[in-house]
């Protein structure tokens, strides 16, 4: 849609440039869309980058509020609109950013998410947050049932890719909080079993990945029954 | 899926490679299927498992693949979360400089068969490995096939994989 309007730009202008029969107020409203053509797709192109970062960097911020509404919003409209304007070679650019939009886990993107699909989404776009997204402001800003979410969906990967004892005591790596953080995510769910294997001085791989598939743990944190 | 562990363990003859490859027609691979059979008899660990291609943004021409492998005996990895993490999380510059450590690497030798020597250390294979508990290298698009295969014959020796992919059969 890019090249389309960027054509029908062109059009416009050589119109104007060669066809001197037609009257004033025809020309004027030509010369304006011709411009528009021209600028308006830059212009949103811009506008979305720019919102884009402004957003990003709030939400970075520690001591800052939450994001509007409407500035989510707009930001979503802005993207949509930059992918479906952008000239080709720059639209995957654009598709890119908004795709990675998406799939970011911070306040603004889940704050709409039923509980149905937060479990979801939080396995599938985990992996592809930057690295030292534990100790980032946007993991911060969750609430803290998401929070805790988290923290004990990464302790399932980590127990399912290297082992119990490992994802324990390990200090560091993509999916690592600090074992306070994970003893406390663990006491908040009243799940025994959960609590034992991480206290034990020999954790066994099978029953801490049997403990945190414990469905009734996870339907108490997405429903939110305390 | 098909049963890994039978395909592997049908590999004994330069014939059973000749039997499970895509690209039997290629000029020379009588001669690379007895060479695969040397290197997958060599090796000091070796598996059948599954193999995945993403195409992957930053490329020219035909553009990147992603080539995926991992031993599904030993790990499961969400292919959802795989492909959001290629499409939004990895660096460019990771695979662009994977891309020509891959493209030196290989094995100029096969025509077809183990073509892919792929370090157990090569930052995209560990930036997988972090994430999913796979392995995978960077290389051009060369073939639709390489997006349609789905089983990887790996023969691992001194630190290095040997990777050929080929299409299940039904």
């Amino acid at each position: 849609m890019g090249t389309a309007a960027t054509l029908l730009g062109i059009v416009a202008i050589l119109f104007l440039a060669t066809d001197t029969s037609a009257g004033g107020a025809v020309r004027v409203v030509i010369t304006a869309f011709a411009i528009g053509c021209v600028f308006v797709p830059a212009a949103i192109a811009v506008g979305s980058v720019w919102l884009r970062g402004h957003n990003r960097r709030r939400e970075s911020d520690a001591g800052a509020a939450p994001l509007s509404d409407r500035a989510v919003r707009v930001q979503q409209l802005l993207g949509r609109a930059a992918v479906r304007l952008a000239p080709d070679e720059r639209a995957d650019v654009h598709a890119r950013a908004a795709l990675g939009d998406e799939f970011r886990i911070a306040e603004s993107t889940v704050r709409g998410l039923p509980p149905d699909e937060m479990l979801g989404f939080l396995w599938v776009a985990r992996p592809s947050q930057p690295d030292g997204f534990p100790s980032s402001a946007e993991f911060a800003g969750l609430p803290d049932r998401v929070q805790d979410m988290i923290v004990l969906l990464d302790l399932r990967r980590e127990a399912q890719l290297r082992g119990a004892e490992a994802a324990l005591r390990t200090t560091s790596g993509v999916y690592h909080h600090d074992r306070a953080r994970t003893l406390a995510a663990a006491r908040r769910t009243d799940n025994a079993a959960l609590l034992a294997q991480i206290e034990t001085p020999h954790p066994r791989t099978d029953d801490l990945l049997a403990a945190l598939d414990d469905s009734a743990t996870w339907e108490r944190l997405l429903r939110g029954d305390s | 899926m098909p049963d890994h562990a039978a395909l592997a363990a049908s590999l004994t003859t330069p014939e059973a490679f000749l039997a499970l490859t895509d690209e039997s027609g290629v000029f020379g691979v009588k001669k690379s299927a007895k060479a695969a059979l040397e290197i997958w008899n060599q090796a000091d660990a070796r598996y059948v498992g599954v193999y995945r291609g993403f195409p992957a943004p930053g490329g020219k021409g035909t553009g990147f693949v992603i080539r995926t492998y991992w031993d599904p005996a030993r790990v499961s990895p969400d292919l959802d979360a795989v492909e959001v993490a290629i499409q939004t999380a990895l660096p460019v510059a990771l695979t662009q400089a994977d891309e020509k450590v891959t493209w030196k690497a290989r094995n100029n030798k096969q025509a077809s068969f183990f073509a892919w020597r792929i370090s157990q250390q090569q930052a995209l294979s560990l930036w997988f490995q972090e994430r999913f508990g796979i392995s995978a290298c960077a290389t051009q698009l060369f073939d639709r096939a390489d997006i349609h295969q789905d089983v990887a014959v790996v023969a691992t020796s001194g630190g290095v994989d040997n990777l050929w992919s080929f299409t299940s059969k039904g």
